[in-house]
């Protein structure tokens, strides 16, 4: 496998709503920063690589057709990558395995929602469940994760209280961070205090929805010293789970609230950048997790700590920045989560963490950084572990 | 590293009453793995081609991905088409991601191409300018497909190994020509046939049959320099994103040919798609 650096890194700054631009002259506002971070010229890039969340958010099919490929022209080769909230984490996959395997020794690859073109985002996300069992009864991606936040507490006695000290925590580093949607800093009676949408999930913990884009600059070793701080890719997976939630619970082969099968991927993953001991190896995190109990979920998963453990890291403040392992120091999903490019921009924060760019939230001396992202009924979940050195 | 193709099985039926999207794919990757004498334990990922509109759903992969194989399995998905699909499962081969991959697309859908083809174009200027009768570049047809990529030298062949990968690419029209009918989608069969001429190694005209779908694709054979090579039949109907396995899967072959297969993804030419294959 030949090696992979990420050496340009570009996000908007995310909304609610961008009606002044499309969603092609929004990417443009990440792909031009990247691009020229990266010290390539435009005829250097052999291929983009392109995701946004499903059709029918942007109301029109490979919305890349009209909306990029007239900005960035015909003539480089476009993929479409689509795995619903994890397209962020495949994208970046899959520029990964066109630089990796030779096909390509620069690819862009860009990640971008309009989450404010539909009337009803949440009634869009109904229809990707099954249509006989799960799209009757209301299922959306609040009330996914409600069950899931219930399961919480009562397999692993997780309070509401944790869950709002991770909100407060999140929301912190959204007032520190300059691209995030929500910069206002709440506190944990504030959060407590708030509106239920669907127990335990208060409204205050809800990510919203965002208009947003994000774009890296992924190549080979030859291209790499171009830019002046390449970040290295040192392993990377992805796994994927039944749809169906209740096929999770129990005895089954993977447990919904043991989020399984990022377990697996981040096992993966570690193995290939040579991590025995990720919390003690790790030195920043940037999760994908639109809501708190979904935060505390994948610490338990990519290894940060033992099942139904995570409340002692947020009781110790271990994911604060400034603690032992900080997690989402950017604010992360629940401060803007621009669905096909949250993942992304999961990365392109990893990215700025391991050059010593990220500014208020810069985490002091990262060196190693772990990006995750998840799709689906939390059934897709992808995994990519970075570095400042090659492997 | 080379990649070979085994199993490789397409179903070209609609769905029958009363049968799923599910059901199909289910029995298109098990007929996959059986014809190519591995089991699903073996299989390290999954690369899909499908479309969120043909399959009326938000994100069609969440409850196909797992009849695909899929299940606690690396697994990505491509809206550009079955060859492209084909081609980034023989990439991940050659980075050393995995060892066999299953591919799987469909395009089984529940409304008419022409519906589908017009929700590709944008809303405001597109769907009220387009030509309908270009929307829809061939008579609509519909099928399943999955294979199985997998290193050429490993040594676990199974009866089902016959192709070998030599290249592939993808690529667009442009969108605005598109519409204006303004030299698209000539200039991206262009395009298309240029890039995989360098991608691979040199054809001898003499010993390669091209199969490409219903249309003009001049401009592909004179790209990819491939004027005089055997044509094979074009066939009556265009299967949208499966339409390259299904085309690979009907090809045949004299002794010694390479084949190269052109098509494309979507059913307004919008994308486009190329690989080259020999006998293994």
């Amino acid at each position: 496998m030949r090696r992979v650096a990420i050496t340009g890194a570009g996000q908007t700054v995310h909304a609610s709503r961008r009606p002044d631009v499309t969603l092609g002259e929004l990417c443009l506002e990440a792909i031009v920063p990247a691009v020229g971070e990266s010290g390539l010229a435009w005829d250097e890039v052999d291929a983009v690589v392109f995701g946004c969340g499903p059709d029918l958010l942007q109301g029109v099919r490979n919305a890349y057709l009209p909306e990029l490929v007239p900005l960035l022209g015909a003539a480089k080769p476009m993929l479409r990558i689509h795995t619903g909230g994890a397209t962020g984490g495949s994208l970046f996959q899959a520029g990964a395995t066109l630089v990796a395997s030779g096909w390509a020794r620069a690819v862009l690859v860009v990640g971008a929602e309009k989450a404010s073109e539909p009337g009803d985002v949440q009634a869009v996300l109904n229809t990707m469940w099954n249509p006989l069992f799960e799209q009757p009864i209301g299922l959306n991606a609040i009330n996914m994760l409600a069950l899931q936040s219930v399961r919480q507490m009562h397999v692993h006695g997780y309070t509401l209280e944790h869950f709002a000290e991770v909100t407060a925590k999140n929301r912190r580093g959204g007032v520190r961070n300059p691209f995030a949607q929500l910069r206002q800093e709440v506190t944990v009676a504030e959060v407590l205090a708030s509106e239920v949408i669907a127990w335990p999930i208060k409204a205050l913990e809800c990510c919203p929805r965002s208009d947003g884009a994000c774009a890296l600059v992924l190549v080979g070793d030859e291209l790499a010293g171009r830019a002046p701080a390449p970040v290295r890719l040192r392993g990377m997976a992805e796994c994927t789970d039944s749809m169906y939630i209740g096929d999770r619970l129990g005895d089954s082969l993977s447990e919904y609230i043991d989020a399984t099968t990022l377990r697996a991927a981040a096992h993966d993953a570690y193995r290939q950048a040579g991590i025995g001991s990720p919390f003690d190896e790790i030195d920043v995190a940037e999760i994908y997790s639109p809501f708190p109990s979904a935060e505390m979920k994948a610490c338990e998963a990519v290894g940060f700590c033992e099942r139904g453990e995570a409340d002692r890291l947020v009781e110790t403040g271990a994911l604060e920045l400034g603690g032992v392992l900080p997690v989402n120091p950017s604010g992360g999903p629940m401060c803007a989560n621009p669905i096909g490019a949250t993942g992304l921009v999961r990365i392109a924060e990893c990215v700025e963490q391991l050059r010593g760019t990220a500014g208020a939230h810069q985490v002091d001396g990262a060196a190693r950084a772990i990006a995750t992202s998840s799709g689906g009924s939390s059934q897709f979940y992808t995994v990519a572990v970075f570095g400042k050195e090659a492997p | 590293m080379t990649t070979s193709i085994a199993g490789l099985t397409v179903d070209t039926r609609a769905l029958a009453d009363g049968e799923s999207i599910e059901e199909r794919v289910f029995a298109t990757v098990r007929a996959a793995l059986e014809q190519a004498e591995v089991e699903r334990s073996q299989i390290d990922a999954v690369v899909i081609a499908a479309d969120d509109v043909a399959d009326g759903r938000s994100i069609t992969t969440m409850l196909h991905a797992t009849a695909a194989g899929a299940h606690f399995k690396d697994e990505i998905r491509t809206t550009n088409g079955s060859l492209t699909a084909l081609g980034l499962a023989s990439l991940r081969v050659q980075a050393g991601l995995a060892r066999q991959v299953i591919v799987a697309g469909w395009w089984l859908p529940h409304a008419d191409a022409e519906s589908i083809a017009a929700v590709s174009l944008d809303a405001g200027y597109g769907r009220l300018v387009a030509v309908r009768e270009r929307l829809v570049a061939a008579p609509a047809g519909a099928g399943s497909a999955a294979c199985i990529v997998r290193a050429a030298c490993a040594g676990s062949a199974g009866s089902g190994d016959g192709l070998t990968l030599d290249g592939f690419c993808f690529g667009q029209a442009d969108y605005h020509a598109w519409l204006a009918g303004d030299g698209e989608p000539a200039a991206a069969l262009g395009r298309l046939g240029r890039e995989l001429a360098e991608r691979c190694a040199p054809f001898a005209q003499a010993d390669t049959a091209v199969s490409v779908a219903p249309g003009d694709w001049e401009p592909f054979f004179d790209g990819a320099g491939l004027s005089g090579a055997r044509r094979l039949p074009v066939g009556a109907a265009h299967h949208g994103l499966v339409d390259g396995l299904a085309r690979l899967a009907a090809a045949q072959l004299l002794p010694g040919e390479r084949l190269v297969v052109a098509t494309t993804g979507d059913p307004a030419f919008l994308q486009v798609e190329a690989v080259s294959v020999s006998h293994a």
